[in-house]
């Protein structure tokens, strides 16, 4: 009997560090550090710090140029995407699956590999310009547009077109065509019918997208850097300049004038998100037209924009496969990209390697502990555990990485005297920045598990550990996987958090390739490229894979 | 209003399958009802007259004109489908308002027709509410209203009452039938349901793998369904193939497996025919002889009004309807026993050579 109480006691205490130890942790190393940054910039002298930084010329550029290449990204995507959205719900045509699966790959692609083959396609001496060059009898680059606000903006579209196109079907599906041929046959036209009919139903959507995107762009690091050329920078860029330059009023203002405005986005995303589940529709199965249903003037519309999204989001892709191999300069292909990737010492890729695969290791193996107690502390009975661990996990969603870095440099890095070798910050930060993601997956998985199993192992008498071990660790598994490879994939294509943090001896595989792109030594940067890519693919295919299976196996 | 005409209209899909060649003519203010199983090309035929797809050969007409080149929006019809398919952020009002508002009518005439539209409908306490606030039966009567709104000289139905309960299903079908004769709307009418069909229909077109098997008012394709397809999806039937064994005249003897059954009709002696009894023609007894033809109760079914009883015959089911309690008595006493049936030759019909 005694026994038995003692039993439930320890397990009670159990489960209670499994949910207080992660929001501890999270306290200590993600809220208290931004805390610290955030204050840093109002307790000496607010006011004057204040009117310092914004009559500045540089900042005020870098605020409208923040908002105005976010803006400019978000509208382009947005219309770039629509018609992608919807030629994906309504239309059926061979490898359609495999195109919606494909779509998402530019999600899993770090943004500075994207810049590699960015650069391939878009940039001087890159696939277009030799054409136009061949085309014209040049000896010259005739076209970059890969540089300045046209490639910056370019490359954010680029990477946020498959978010509209995903969260705007998603929202068409639930239109039955049936209700737009209905509105046909009353006699509205084309237009009308896009007003009246199909507008409302996708507003919502498109409005979270573009916050989102907005959100994105408007904190984006690694594409400004590199294809900025320096004089372009978003507020993320100029906190980081800030820092490096040691002006730490600077940067913590600018970092509170940051996060004031991304957590008011975050903010009116989630709100969005929630009153827009009100339009359902009564019933609505999903029909599909024929592409042999088209008239001509339709297919060349349709061939039109399938072939300049095939440039612009799959040319990039396929071009770092290229960039690996192909030296610009000497017009010639060559190994010695690869072959840089063995080389130890200064400028040679085995350091960048070695550190990016042990800092990933070591971030996922952080992650997917701290992800299975969010996870579980989700589904807690204490008062306001539930709520304060989600918006915890959320929370490096809408502060940006660079604020994240610059807290634990000031509040952890710097009063440890971790800074002659900060590597284990790295790799806290980049646990961080993956958590959201990692978590959600874990969280997934565990809300899959029907109830009436776990009580089946209880009615069998299992006792709460061994139901853990041997009922529901199990079944999780497929979740905890997927939460990994994310976790992994976050990691090793961070580059913003790790840079603001790394010292020479830890840089990664992404800090090198900006650095290659830098003195521009692009066939090593190609191939670190083409690394990263690959391992995000295949975490990419392991996730198209399990997500699946951990949801039931939908179709 | 209108008379449709379909001739020859056929439409070969991508894998292989087709509907087609269809032709059927629709008279002026009838209700016809496209019949069959699900595949057999009911709602592509519908969707032809619509408009959606377009025929690859054939014609349809309307009045006599062609009108395979005019648009959906133009051809002059309302459309009600078994989503029902409201658009979801309008109320009932905006719904029903909808097509008149894209005609360009008056404020004072659309409220005029839609007041008196959902008068007919018994909807008008529903006109404020928003489309997910309706119940299914009542989005059906709000589509039906909406597709009528513009006065459409042709009516074409999906499945309209598909998703709803029996019940409601069968108020509905009188209220939709009603509403057609005080209009007098042409009307399309597309189920899988042959009560429904029954309930509803002036004429019935059975459809099967593509093309119209049977066409006729219901009581005569029930009572002389022409193929064994019509008589077994009709449920009027009792399918029996034999070898015919002597013919003269009118009359038939075909043998089944080991017994002989006189049938109406003629058809040369040794061919392989099909013929059909309807379960109510059916006698049964329990005194069962040498000679009688015998079958062995597989189950009882109480219907509305009469039972249903299944016979095992030579490997086959048939079906008896009968309202003599006696005999069910007798039978739910003792389940499993044999029984003998018989029926009388005029009540058997031969098939059109066809199995």
């Amino acid at each position: 009997m005694e026994k038995r109480v003692k039993g439930h006691i320890t397990e009670r205490i159990g489960s209670l560090l499994v949910i207080v130890v992660p929001i501890v942790i999270l306290l200590i190393f993600l809220v208290y550090p931004v805390i610290v940054v955030l204050i840093g910039g109002i307790i000496s002298d607010p006011f004057t710090i204040l009117v310092d930084t914004f009559s500045s010329q540089v900042t005020q550029r870098t605020l409208w140029f923040t908002l105005g290449q976010a803006g400019l990204s978000t509208l382009l995507s947005v219309l770039v995407g629509l018609p992608g959205a919807y030629f994906l719900t309504r239309f059926r045509f061979r490898g359609r699956s495999l195109l919606r699966a494909l779509i998402l790959v530019p999600f899993v692609l770090p943004p500075i590999v994207v810049v590699v083959g960015f650069l391939r396609v878009f940039g001087s001496g890159g696939l277009i310009d030799a054409a136009l060059m061949t085309l014209l009898n040049a000896s010259e680059s005739v076209v970059n547009l890969s540089s300045g606000i046209l490639g910056i903006v370019l490359a954010h579209v680029f990477y946020n077109i498959p978010l509209v196109i995903l969260m705007v079907s998603a929202s068409l599906e639930r239109l039955s065509p049936e209700v737009e041929e209905s509105a046909e046959i009353l006699g509205a036209s084309v237009t009308q019918k896009f007003v009246r009919i199909v507008a409302p139903q996708i507003k919502s959507s498109v409005a979270a997208s573009s916050i989102l995107i907005f959100m994105f762009c408007f904190m984006s690091f690694p594409i400004v850097l590199a294809l900025g050329e320096g004089r372009l920078m978003t507020l993320e860029v100029q906190i980081w300049n800030a820092f490096r330059y040691f002006e730490y009023d600077e940067a913590s203002i600018l970092a509170l004038t940051q996060v004031v405005i991304t957590l008011a986005l975050a903010y009116s995303y989630v709100k969005l998100t929630r009153t827009s589940d009100d339009g359902a529709v009564i019933t609505s199965y999903m029909k599909t037209r024929e592409l042999a249903e088209l008239a001509n003037r339709e297919r060349i519309l349709v061939a039109i924009y399938v072939a300049s999204l095939m440039v612009l989001v799959a040319g990039p892709f396929i071009a770092i496969v290229q960039a690996a191999v192909f030296d610009p300069f000497a017009g010639e292909y060559t190994f010695r990209g690869f072959t840089n990737l063995l080389a130890p010492g200064t400028g040679g890729g085995l350091l960048p390697l070695l550190n990016s695969l042990s800092y990933s290791l070591l971030a996922t193996i952080l992650a997917v502990v701290l992800g299975l107690s969010l996870a579980y502390s989700h589904k807690s009975r204490v008062r306001a555990v539930p709520s304060l661990a989600s918006s915890l996990t959320l929370l490096p969603l809408g502060v940006s990485a660079i604020t994240v870095a610059y807290g634990l440099m000031l509040a952890i890095t710097v009063p440890l005297g971790l800074n002659t070798n900060p590597w284990m910050v790295i790799v806290v930060a980049q646990t961080i920045i993956g958590l959201p993601f990692s978590t959600r997956a874990i969280e997934i998985a565990l809300q899959n598990i029907d109830p009436e199993i776990l009580d089946q192992a209880d009615s069998l008498g299992a006792s709460r550990l061994q139901r853990l071990l041997y009922v529901e660790f199990p079944l999780l598994a497929p979740g905890i996987l997927v939460g990994a490879v994310f976790a992994f994939a976050m990691a090793i294509g961070e580059m913003s958090a790790t840079l603001f943090i790394a010292l020479p001896q830890n840089t990664t595989l992404s800090i090198a390739i900006y650095q290659f792109l830098g003195v521009r030594k692009f066939v090593e940067a190609g191939a670190s490229a083409l690394i990263v890519a690959a391992i995000c693919f295949i975490a990419f295919l392991v996730i198209e894979r399990f997500s699946e299976t951990a949801q039931g196996g939908t179709p | 209003m209108v008379r449709v005409e379909l001739d020859g209209m056929k439409r070969v899909f991508k894998d292989g399958t087709f509907v087609g060649p269809i032709s059927l003519t629709v008279e002026d203010g009838e209700l016809l009802t496209m019949l069959g199983p699900s595949g057999s090309g009911k709602t592509t035929t519908l969707r032809m007259i619509a408009g959606f797809i377009q025929p690859l050969e054939g014609s349809i007409r309307f009045d006599g004109i062609d009108v395979q080149a005019v648009p959906p929006r133009e051809r002059g019809i309302g459309m009600v489908f078994q989503s029902a398919a409201l658009f979801p952020h309008m109320t009932v009002y905006q719904n029903i308002a909808f097509g008149p508002e894209m005609a360009g009518w008056s404020q004072s005439e659309t409220v005029e027709r839609v007041e008196e539209l959902s008068e007919i409908l018994r909807i008008q306490r529903l006109l404020m509410r928003r489309t997910n606030e309706v119940s299914g039966g009542e989005a059906q009567r709000v589509a039906l209203a909406r597709a009528l709104a513009l006065r459409p000289r042709l009516l074409l139905l999906d499945e309209p009452l598909s998703a709803l309960d029996p019940q409601l299903r069968e108020r509905l079908q009188m209220e939709i039938k009603e509403v057609q004769k005080t209009l007098g709307v042409t009307t399309i009418y597309v189920t899988h349901s042959q009560d429904e069909a029954f309930a509803i229909s002036d004429r019935i077109a059975v459809l099967n793998e593509g093309v119209v098997v049977q066409i006729g008012e219901p009581q005569d394709l029930y009572d002389s369904p022409r193929s064994a397809f019509v008589a077994r999806f009709l449920g009027s039937g009792n399918v029996f193939s034999g070898v015919v064994e002597e013919s003269s005249g009118n009359t038939a003897t075909v043998r089944v497996g080991g017994h002989l059954f006189r049938v109406t009709g003629s058809a040369p002696v040794g061919m392989e025919v099909s013929f059909t009894v309807k379960p109510e023609d059916v006698v049964l007894s329990t005194e069962v002889s040498v000679k009688g033809i015998r079958g062995r109760v597989l189950g009882v079914v109480p219907q509305t009004g009469s039972f249903r009883i299944k016979l095992s015959f030579e490997g086959q089911d048939v079906v008896v309807e009968t309202n003599d309690d006696r005999l069910v008595e007798e039978l739910l006493e003792s389940t499993g026993i044999t029984v003998s049936f018989s029926f009388s030759e005029t009540n058997a019909h031969l098939l059109n050579h066809q199995v």
